[in-house]
């Protein structure tokens, strides 16, 4: 087991009080598996990625249990959580154009991130050696004219060029565990298609591990093993996404599912989830997701559910219980 | 959307929930301990201020004027000339043995009263030049551009003192010397925010419509341009007394025998071997007050850029 | 350098030009509306502040105060591109020789003080943005906020009251020891003077002399570089670039000071000119109370006497210094950052 949550709870501490993003979490991710967050923007699943890369802001309280190859990582300090980052956990944000250090050389922060693997892994290399290495995994990502990309700074690479060079700096790091935090949003479609692409074969080749956040169900389920849909910092339903996209049991998950956009021989009218995600400092009692839900009866507005196992998956519904 | 800007996001959301902003505003200034100290210093000095300005303004140097301070400001006593701080002169005196704490509150209304004058109409004059610029754009932005360009790149000092002089060295010569050079920040302002405010949706509503152009000017324009540029007015306020001070100590500005913070504290500058009180007691008022004004400005620019979260 | 930089750099120095411009025929302008005709333009430009009548006519004859305006506008602005700001009535010498005089000699203190403060103040502003919150950081702030909002003639008189009159370890007035012998003017400023005849005990003296000016202009400006620092270090901390840089497994410190404070130093390199414009304005305080012989206390003496040309002549070379320092920032902006910003 590479990576085990329980009972995570993550709450902010602001001036405007004090709220709950995630509640109560548990998720385990095997070595190799490739996993997928789901969930409308502000419902916390960011927040995830940054508590197991141990970003969060500093207002933002973690309890719980994360263990990380075998480390529980929230016990961490920060000098030792350095030592992870990068070559144990890894994560990609979401827009590319922010996310390279836009004084120096790309050429320069990619041997950067190979010389902190050497660090690690005591492996001597020479100057030259490193570049070939840089310049080899920028042509295994299909980067064109590696040696000139390497010369250039960042504001003058596209935004899927830049993606790329992150992904690329993925590859030099060979972390264990890779976040992709809604890699492809800021990215046209085409270069979409590519970058998600490229973390399938990623996840192929080199057996990583990959949790992929991301609002889009669609490219969730082209990608993923596993889905995790997330409503105000609770798992709705979790499963195997070839089951929870054909068969949704949650009528969260099935509202996802059919507002995707889909061939134009339907009636051509795009179905959406009525109302909007909740504030977390005025959450609604019982199910958060009651207020929106089709199904909604007496028990959800005053008692929330918990999360119980039928059919291999893991929802937090009344329907099922 | 990533999740690092959220907490600001929910309280964005909060806020537009409650329909009195202000009451919301000051909510939120209350719950910084340092924002509290400046808030309390600006209060009390203020309103102070209001009290014995409104006093000065109707009795001058005499009677209710002087009413409220522990000691009459004017009256020479020469034999308790430079005495140092004790419970009757909680400040010492000065070299005439006129009690100078007395003094500082004579003089702190007129402070009040340049600092607000000057940075009111600065961001009057800078607000209706700013607004007009990154309205018409163009040849009006270019020009107003390169002229504020031209007093920004100044150290305002140099510039407030030659024109002080140009105006014989008067009181209204000074604020006037000041306003000068105070509008245009202001003006630059204004303009970055027009130019943000004025293809949003409800101004050009408004421009279809058929609003009138001064009312679009003045409530669409000018007054939602205002937000931000309060939080930096709250600070300058500082500014314009730091710098009228300095003006003091130069000797420019003065009416005398009427006291100023600036100018007591340069005419105590010369006894400072034998009597530190005398330059030094001013020269702290205007510091606490001046950090009075920063505190405040600094947590309100905090709460406008939504920075509170931390 | 591209092209594109040079036609940058070109376009900056016409906009320096052009506000230059703007402040000349400001200030002109400023004088035709105190001194609406060519008796009391006479009075102004003489220096002569209680003459006849019949002198102050000559006078506007003889200097073309009685030309129509455009012409006395194109006279003004070519006498001033030409060096020529008239005659210090006071002291009899034409008003640009004596700012040659004076100007180096509070550039040398000011620029010095700018230096120490900008060294300390990028460090110090990283520290307190490395400990957000934190008393380190609390204390940082408590300083800068003293030294800021305290009135430049209070922190120099302190500085002189403590350090010269009651410790008694620097002279607490003059340039340098009257005693001594001024070494013959070659390179304008007076320590390049020194070290160019080999004058040590002269040198000495000098920077001796030179330390509390250039402490209290450092104390001053601290404020001001440290803020700013603090606060476009705080920015850069919450940048992705800057968390990506974590996220690699970069330890913080060197992240904070290696990869945010090379980017926040960036925009900084403008308010650095603010900071050069402010703490001219504040020489002319300390010099005044340092009885220190620079621009400051010549403006000063100015203002005593009311001695128009002298004033008129020393702003309009201040601003000539802070719009060039300007020009300087903006061409190492694009230096410094390789997204040189070309609008």
């Amino acid at each position: 087991m590479l990576l085990s949550i329980k009972n995570l709870n993550v709450s902010y501490n602001t001036v405007a009080g004090k709220y709950k993003v995630i509640d109560n979490l548990n998720l385990d991710v095997e070595e190799g598996e490739l996993v997928s967050l789901v969930g409308e923007s502000a419902s916390g699943k960011s927040t995830l990625g940054q508590v197991i890369s141990r970003m969060l802001p500093p207002v933002g309280i973690a309890t719980g249990e994360v263990t990380l190859d075998s480390v529980n990582i929230l016990k961490l300090s920060e000098k030792e959580m350095t030592k992870l980052r990068g070559t144990t956990v890894f994560m990609i944000f979401q827009n590319p154009l922010n996310s390279l250090n836009p004084v120096k050389r790309v050429g320069t922060q990619l041997l950067e991130a190979l010389f902190i693997r050497n660090e690690r892994t005591r492996h001597q290399m020479t100057e030259d050696d490193a570049r070939k290495e840089v310049i080899e995994a920028m042509t295994s990502l299909r980067l064109p004219d590696p040696e000139k990309i390497m010369l250039r700074y960042p504001h003058e690479l596209s935004g899927g060029q830049v993606q790329r060079v992150v992904i690329c700096m993925a590859l030099l790091l060979r972390p264990k565990l890779l976040i992709a935090d809604e890699p492809t949003t800021a990215l046209d479609v085409t270069i979409q298609a590519q970058v998600i692409k490229l973390l399938r074969d990623l996840n192929k080749q080199t057996g990583l591990s990959i949790i992929f956040i991301t609002h889009d169900i669609g490219l969730a389920y082209v990608l993923s093993n596993r889905m995790l849909v997330f409503y105000a910092g609770r798992v709705m339903e979790l499963g195997k996404t070839t089951d929870l996209v054909k068969k949704p049991m949650h009528p969260y998950t099935s509202g996802l599912i059919a507002s995707i956009p889909s061939a134009p021989k339907d009636s051509g009218r795009l179905y959406s989830i009525p109302g909007s995600p909740p504030s977390y400092l005025d959450l609604p009692n019982g199910c958060k997701f009651s207020p929106r839900c089709k199904f909604v009866f007496n028990k959800c507005l005053n008692e929330e559910p918990n999360a119980i196992v039928t059919n291999g998956r893991e929802i937090r519904c009344w329907l099922y219980e | 959307m990533t999740d690092a800007s959220l907490p600001a996001q929910m309280i964005r959301k909060e806020k537009v929930k409650k329909s009195n902003r202000l009451i919301e505003y000051i909510k939120l200034m209350i719950k910084d301990p340092s924002a509290i100290l400046g808030l309390i210093i600006v209060v009390a000095f203020l309103g102070w201020s209001l009290i014995q300005g409104t006093l000065e303004l109707f009795f001058g140097t005499t009677g209710p004027a002087i009413a409220l301070l522990p000691h009459d400001p004017f009256s020479y006593n020469l034999p308790m000339h430079l005495h140092p701080p004790t419970l009757t002169y909680i400040f010492g005196t000065n070299t005439y043995g006129e009690d100078i704490w007395s003094r500082m509150l004579y003089a702190m209304p007129r402070d009040a009263f340049i600092s607000i004058l000057v940075v009111l109409s600065a961001i009057l004059i800078g607000g209706i030049l700013g607004v007009f610029a990154g309205y018409r754009g163009k040849f009006t932005d270019e020009t107003v551009m390169r002229i504020t360009d031209a007093f920004l790149s100044l150290p305002a000092l140099v510039l407030v003192i030659a024109l002080s002089v140009m105006f014989d060295e008067t009181l209204s010569g000074v604020i006037l010397a000041l306003v000068i050079i105070w509008w245009p920040i202001y003006a630059r302002f204004f303009r970055a925010q027009t130019l943000r405010i004025k293809n949003l949706d409800y101004v050009q509503a408004a421009k279809l419509n058929n609003v009138s152009f001064t009312r679009l000017f003045f409530r669409y324009l000018f007054m939602n341009s205002l937000d931000p540029i309060i939080a930096y007015a709250a600070l300058d306020f500082g500014n314009v007394i730091l710098t009228y001070s300095t003006l003091a100590f130069l000797g420019i500005g003065l009416e005398p025998p009427i006291p100023e913070l600036g100018s007591m504290a340069s005419n105590g500058v010369g006894t400072l071997p034998t009597g530190w009180w005398y330059a030094i007691f001013p020269g702290l008022a205007i510091l606490v007050i001046v950090i009075g004004f920063v505190l405040v400005g600094d947590r309100m620019q905090d709460i406008i850029s939504n920075r509170i979260n931390y | 350098m591209d092209s594109r930089t040079i036609a940058f750099i070109i376009r900056r120095a016409i906009y320096a030009v052009f506000t230059l411009l703007i402040l000349i025929v400001f200030i002109f302008v400023l004088i035709h509306v105190i001194a609406p005709n060519p008796i009391s333009l006479a009075k102004i430009y003489s220096g002569v502040p209680h003459g006849s009548l019949t002198f102050y006519a000559a006078y506007a004859k003889t200097h073309g105060l009685d030309a129509p305006v455009y012409v006395q506008i194109f006279t003004y602005i070519i006498n001033i591109f030409k060096g020529n700001f008239g005659i210090d009535p006071i002291k009899d010498q034409p008003v640009i020789t004596l700012i040659g005089k004076y100007l180096p000699r509070t550039l040398e203190f000011v620029l010095t003080g700018i230096v120490i403060s900008i060294i300390l103040g990028l460090y110090t502003g990283a520290y307190a943005a490395a400990r957000r919150r934190k008393p380190a950081d609390n204390t940082v702030k408590g300083f800068y906020l003293a030294t800021w909002s305290m009135p430049t003639f209070l922190l120099a008189a302190v500085l002189q009251l403590v350090i010269a009159y009651d410790l008694r370890l620097l002279p607490a007035i003059n340039m340098v020891d009257p005693t001594l012998r001024a070494p013959p003017d070659v390179l304008a400023f007076p320590i390049l003077n020194a070290l160019w005849a080999r004058d040590w005990p002269y040198l000495i003296s000098l920077i001796h002399h030179m330390i509390l000016p250039t402490l209290a202009i450092a104390l001053l400006s601290f404020g001001i570089i440290t803020r700013l620092t603090r606060s476009t270090m705080l920015d850069v901390m919450e940048t992705d670039y800057f968390r990506l840089t974590l996220m690699k497994g970069v330890p913080r410190n060197k992240a904070i000071y290696s990869v945010a404070l090379r980017n926040a130093s960036i925009p900084l390199v403008t308010y650095i000119v603010l900071d050069l414009a402010f703490s001219v304005a504040g020489a002319v305080v300390i010099e005044e109370i340092f009885s220190y012989h620079g621009i400051g206390y010549y403006i000063v003496q100015a203002i005593y006497n009311l001695d128009y040309p002298a004033i008129l002549g020393t702003t309009i070379i201040i601003a000539l210094t802070i719009i060039v320092a300007n020009l300087i920032a903006d061409i190492l902006y694009g230096v410094l950052d390789p997204r040189v910003r070309l609008e």
